[in-house]
Formats: structure tokens, sequence, C-alpha cells
């Protein structure tokens, strides 16, 4: 049983299909002259064009793809902050980003650029009013997570990028990789200038991601080469991850809605059971928040036995973001919104998808009271 | 905000004349055929508008349409209501509150086209003005009569009255169809369907003449010039374009074997030029259209203009000619045109170009090169080999079709 969703998802068997088949069909260089390289590019121009339409951005943004959210971070980020560094050296980010946006801001911040870190309230989005009294006029790059991988807390990435845009030039970035084939996108009409996500998180393919960039931005490349990707990117283009990060796509929005009600009453049972026993606190809120995603604390023990306890039941869950599991005991996250280290050091994470069923959900709040209570008595 | 109708006010039509009612009974044709993808909206023409009843379609995607007809000149988005004074009030007050946003004064305005209404235009105004007065939330509300930012207007008809504010410039330009046709040469590059859009939006049915120059040109090329046709097809009223494609291989190796190098690309362009001229004759189009633009590169010089125009007693507009780049990228952006021409195939006009084109050439100097090979009949053969391809807006013609099938059932 399977609640670790957030961190990554099987691939769907019609997305490794594709896969497969334009790996073996498609397997041409796309920018070659020849019928097979003419094929190729037909692929990967059809690829970009889908996610486009499915992104609502279809004729105002470009879509590069790249090999994950990642490399979609650091090329967003980079490429931006040195485009526009003779406009300013100030850049906005939150205390919960990812650290692909955190670790990029802090290694600009050493290459001269000045560092807004901003705080999150108690559900771990970002205040607009926060955000408007940060920004400056020489900020050129503001960075912020639609959906934040640990507690599943949405910013209202709408409101504050129109903030940005309402006081300042500054390029507006978010990173999408909790949202994307899960939520609702609709980006043609908003503030949004950057937009990254990866195909793991939806049923695609490890490797692959995108940036989705206002058609108006042009950026310098993060890497060098042979121009591809309108010299955006370069390096041969891989058409086989880019058919199956638009399948993947668009099979995961095929019935988004109906997947995102039935989560979210997952979401409602899982938090009724953990907050029936006793010192388990939620991290984040129940409302404005991602159904995929649940986060607390449970107070007095140390999260890797849950995991373990969960473990041996073939149920796996996750203490703090796969990214960062194995650095520290803490999640910075968790301690971001509660400022409190006990809480930060005894976080879980259980997050969902379509696949997840009700059986298992019940299976899973059955074994954790038990489980709990087993724990704690060891401890005496 | 979601609004109930859309009144289109018409371009230029105030200069013309006699002919007036035939163009605005063509511009009516071409909006209906755009709106006819949504079953809910009806359009009825008055004397200088005309109103779409959008009945719960959604206004963003039915301007997206309008954006396509030339002839209008804005749009106002407004609100129905009957015609009651206190209905009228009460449709005006949230109008009022979203034209107020962002600090925005207002005053009313009212046109009272159904003169049996107990009020007239300016009592109308004040009583609106005062309900909006008292009923709007404090502070959501500002007045200046005087010198308001915008005008919130009241319609009074004898069907319906309609309350609008937002008004919104649309693409201008003239209707197209009762102004004749152009033809226009169509590389794949930026600026020629920027000059087609230009055309267009003056009023003219455009065709596309393309040279291509197999094998030294690809499908690609074809394939980029079928895209960009699409693209334009969707501002014709009839939402298709024509698209005349002349096999050029043979008289272009031609000329670069008979002509000296860097007269090369003087000639070639005579005889494009002549085998348009030769088209535009087939199919009775009176005028010749392309993206030349002054001082880019060496034929567009006013020497060589002359040089290469001489050989056709048409006229030839260009409608670029002045325009920057930057200009040009921008419109070509906002007809989707831009990344599609940037694709880097090969055409025609890449594949000889001479080392030192010769940017003053002398017309003298072309007709004594082009004695020196029998291009005649080499020209007749492109006119009478032309391949006539139809575009229709909507449905982009992949030349690969059994690959696209492919990427379809893959995607």
């Amino acid at each position: 049983m399977y609640f670790d969703y957030a961190a990554t998802t099987p691939p769907h068997s019609e997305v490794l299909k594709t896969f497969e088949a334009v790996s073996r069909d498609f397997w041409a260089n796309p920018s070659a002259l020849y019928r097979p390289g003419l094929r190729a590019e037909s692929m990967l121009e059809q690829a970009r064009l889908q996610v486009l339409k499915l992104l609502g951005a279809e004729g105002k943004y470009r879509c590069v793809f790249t090999g994950g959210a990642t490399e979609s971070n650091n090329m967003a980020l980079f490429c931006s902050a040195r485009h526009f560094k003779k406009r300013g050296k100030h850049l906005i980010t939150g205390a919960v980003e990812h650290p692909s946006v955190l670790e990029v801001c802090r290694a600009l911040e050493r290459e001269g650029w000045e560092l807004t870190v901003l705080p999150v309230n108690g559900c771990g989005v970002v205040e607009p009013e926060t955000l408007r009294q940060a920004l400056r006029p020489d900020t050129t790059v503001v960075s912020l997570m639609h959906v934040n991988n640990e507690i599943g807390a949405v910013n209202d990435i709408i409101e504050l990028g129109g903030i940005v845009k309402e006081e300042s030039n500054a390029v507006f970035h978010v990173d999408a990789a909790q949202s994307v084939g899960k939520f609702d996108l609709s980006l043609d009409g908003t503030p949004v200038d950057l937009l990254t996500f990866s195909a793991h998180k939806f049923f695609g393919l490890k490797g692959s991601g995108a940036l989705i960039m206002k058609e108006r931005l042009e950026l310098p490349p993060l890497l060098y080469g042979g121009g591809q990707e309108s010299g955006f990117r370069s390096g041969t283009a891989d058409v086989a991850r880019a058919a199956a990060l638009a399948k993947a796509l668009r099979l995961s929005l095929e019935n988004r809605a109906e997947i995102y009600s039935r989560v979210e009453l997952f979401k409602g049972k899982i938090a009724a059971a953990l907050l029936a026993i006793p010192d388990v606190e939620l991290n984040g809120t129940l409302e404005n928040s991602s159904p995929f995603i649940i986060n607390c604390s449970i107070g007095g023990v140390r999260p890797e036995t849950v995991l373990q306890g969960l473990a041996e039941k073939e149920i796996f869950i996750s203490t703090v973001s796969a990214c960062s599991a194995r650095k520290t005991a803490e999640s910075a996250v968790v301690f971001a919104l509660t400022g409190k280290h006990e809480r930060a050091k005894t976080s879980i994470r259980i997050s969902f998808s379509s696949l997840t069923t009700g059986e298992e959900v019940d299976t899973l709040c059955a074994e954790f009271g038990p489980l709990i209570d087993a724990l704690r008595f060891k401890k005496k | 905000m979601q609004y109930d109708a859309i009144l289109i006010r018409l371009g230029e039509l105030f200069l013309k004349g006699k002919n007036k009612q035939s163009f605005i009974d063509r511009l009516f044709q071409t909006v209906k055929t755009k709106l006819k993808n949504f079953p809910a909206v009806t359009v009825e023409k008055s004397n200088d508008h005309f109103m779409v009843f959008l009945n719960g379609t959604d206004y963003q995607a039915a301007l997206k349409q309008l954006d396509f007809v030339f002839g209008i000149h804005s749009y106002a988005l407004g609100k129905i209501c009957e015609t009651e004074l206190e209905a009228i009030c009460e449709t005006a007050l949230p109008v009022a509150i979203e034209a107020c946003r962002s600090g925005v004064s207002i005053k009313f305005e009212t046109k009272r086209g159904w003169k049996k209404f107990p009020l007239n235009s300016i009592e109308i105004s004040q009583q609106v003005a005062a309900y909006v007065g008292t009923n709007a939330p404090e502070g959501t509300i500002r007045f200046n009569v005087a010198r308001p930012d915008a005008v919130v207007r009241v319609f009074v008809k004898k069907q319906y009255s309609l309350v609008v504010a937002k008004v919104i410039p649309a693409s201008g330009g003239l209707p197209i169809g009762l102004n004749g046709k152009a033809l226009l040469m169509l590389s794949g590059g930026l600026d020629s369907p920027v000059a087609g859009y230009l055309l267009m939006k003056r009023g003219l049915e455009v065709e596309g003449i393309h040279f291509e120059s197999p094998p030294y040109t690809t499908a690609r090329a074809r394939q980029k010039v079928y895209d960009l046709a699409e693209k334009m097809a969707h501002y014709l009223p009839k939402g298709k374009i024509r698209i005349h494609v002349v096999p050029f291989t043979n008289l272009q190796k031609e000329i670069f074997s008979s002509v000296p190098e860097n007269y090369g690309m003087t000639v070639m362009r005579r005889m494009m030029y002549r085998i348009s001229a030769g088209i535009a004759e087939q199919h009775k189009i009176r005028l010749l259209g392309n993206g030349e633009s002054l001082g880019q590169v060496a034929s567009q010089t006013p020497a060589s203009m002359w040089a290469i125009n001489a050989v056709t007693d048409l006229p030839v507009i260009r409608p670029v000619a002045c325009m920057d780049k930057v200009e040009i990228v921008g419109i070509a952006r906002k007809i989707g045109t831009y990344d599609i021409s940037i694709r880097p195939y090969e055409d025609c006009c890449t594949v000889f170009v001479p080392k030192f084109p010769v940017t003053f050439p002398k017309k003298e100097h072309c007709d004594r090169y082009e004695k020196r090979f029998d291009w005649e009949p080499l020209v007749q053969a492109c006119i009478a080999n032309t391949e006539m391809v139809e575009i229709k807006a909507g449905e982009p013609i992949q030349l690969d079709s059994e690959t696209t099938d492919e990427i379809c059932g893959l995607l």
C-alpha cells in the first residue's frame, strides 16, 4: 500500500506504451532533415502543443522540455536573475520552497544577489501583504510554489502574482510540481511568467519535465549547445519522453475533477483518524490545501519508527520530503510554519493519488492508532 | 463579470458613400459566420452597429473569433434588461461598480432609441445615477460628470435596454470581400504573412503564391507555408485561403548558370514577378503584395525594386516596407505566425544566395543578361505546372498525414 505519491508515481501503462512506441518508431534526431527526422520533429512539436493546450497556455506561452522540475527551476531562476541583473539584483522566494528553488536562490545570493525569504503563516502560505512589503524597485525575480510538497499548502498564485505585477517589474515564477495534473490550471490571462513541473508526479516518467514560459520572455539558456528547443535548452531532444509527458498529462487531466473530490474525502477521513490519536497535530490546514497531501506531527514518537512500523505491514508513507529524507532529521517546512523544533522533528507525510482506494485508506486509518500506541508504550 | 451582449461598433464605413450598405451587409455575414460555432449566440443588425446576444456563451471566446473580422472598430460589453426604469437601474448598478474598480470615475449617458419611453435621455441618466449613488456600497462608485475616466452608456430600445461600460478596441480595418483580391508572395519568412495580414485588414481577399525548388527546398518548407496560410485563413470571411505553389527549380537553375552571380538574385526576383503576374492574370487578380521591407536585404533598395518591378505593370503593395523589424515581429506574434516563420528551413530565396548581390542593379543589365537564355518557355512552364492548394482555418494540412495519425494515436 503506497501512500507516497507526492514523492513519485508509477508510470501509467499507456504512458509506457507511448514511450516504447515513440522510442522505437520515432528515434531519429528531430533536427535532421530527412523524413524520419521530420517525423520525430512532428511528434515533438505535437507533444509540445498538447501540453500547452492542456495548460490553457496555447499561443501565449512556450513549452521547453527539460530533464525535470529541478532543471526547470534552475533554468527559470538562474536565467531570469542573470538576464535582468542590470535592472536589479533582488530576489524573493518563500521559506517553504522546494530545495531546487531555495538552493538556487542561495547560490545566486553567494554570487552577489540579495535574497528575501518570505515567511509563511500558520497554514503554510505566503500572505499577500508580506509579499507586497518585500517587493522593491530592484526586485527582478519572485519565485513561489503553487502547492507545497510536504504539507500541501496552496498559495493563491493568481493573487500573489497580481501583486508582483502591480508593485514591480519582476518575473513571477511558480513551481507547480505538486499541482500540474491534479489541479485545474489555465495559464492564459494569469500573471504567471514561468511555470515548472515534472512528469513523474502524474504517472509520467522520471527525468522528464517542462518549463512553461511567457512567449515574450526571451531568457538566455542554462545549457548552451546546438540550439535545440528554440535555443532555450540545447541537447538532442528526447522525443519519447516529451511524448510520454504529453500523454501522461492528458490522461491525468481526463478525470481530474472526479479524482480531486474522491481524494478530498480520503484526506478528510485520514485527518479524522489521525486527530483522534492523542498528541497528534496537523501541519497546515484542511481548508485551502491540496487534498493529495496530509502532514502531521506525532508527539513523542520518532517519525522513522512510524514509517518502519507501517512498512512492516507493507504500508509506505514518508517522513520529510523524499528529496531531503536522507539529510536531516528535521523538516524545514514544518519548522517554518510552526516555529517548533519538536513538531518539525516528528512530522510524517501521507500522500494520495487516483490509484488510492477506499480500502487502502480504511486499512491505514485502522493501523495508525494501535501502532502509535505501541510505539509510545515501548518508549516508557 | 458575465456579460449578456456585445455591441459591435463598425469601423471606417462612414468613409463610404452609396455602397455603404453593401459593406455593412458583407460584414454582418462575416460576423455571423465567425460566430456560427456558438449555437446560443444570435446577432442583430442595426444602422450603425451590430448586437451580439451571448445567451450564456463566454464573451471571451466570442471576442477571440470576432478578432478575426476586419471592419469592426470596437466592442462594448454590456448587460441586457427590460425597458423599465427600475430594471435599468438595477442592471446599471453592478456594471457601474465594475467600471469604477481601480479608482476610475464615471458618468452615465443615455441614448433613447425608443422615443415613447416616458423619460428623456437626460432624465434617465439622472435617475440611474441617483439609484446607483444611493445603492452602491460606500466607496465603490466615483462620479465625475465633467471629466469622467469612463462613460457608462444606457441604450433604451423598444424590446430591451442595454447598459455597457467596458469598451475594447477591435481589429479595425475594412470588411474583406468588396475591394477585390491581392496575390501575396509568400516565402515562409517573417514579413510576408504580416504583409498578408495588413492587406486583408484593408479589405482585400488574399491568395498566396509560393515558389519552391525541390530538392533544394524540402517538404518542411512547404509545410511551413501551409501552416502560415492556415493562420491567415482565419481572417478571410469564408475561412479558407488559396495558395499557388510554383515549381521553380528548373528556371532557378537556368538563371544561376546563365547570369553573373551578382545579378542572379535580381533576375530571379524578376522571374518571380513575371510568374506572379501570370498567375494573377489567370485568376483576375489585379494587385501583387509582398513582404519586402526597405533596406533589409539587397533586393530591398529602391534601385533593386525599380529594376525588379519593371517586369510587371501590376501595382505592387509592400505593406511592411516602412516598418521596423520589431513592429513586424509584434504583428507576427499577434497573428500567430512568428513561431512558424522562425522554423529554420531553406526556402527558394536562400538556396542560391550570391556572395555579393548587387544592391544598385541596372535595368539594362538585367535585360541583357536575360537574353543569354530562353526564359520565356520556362516561365510559362512554371505557370502551367503551378499547383493550387486550398487551406481552411482550423484544419491545417499535414503533408505526412500518415505520421500525423500515428502521432495522434500515441499522444
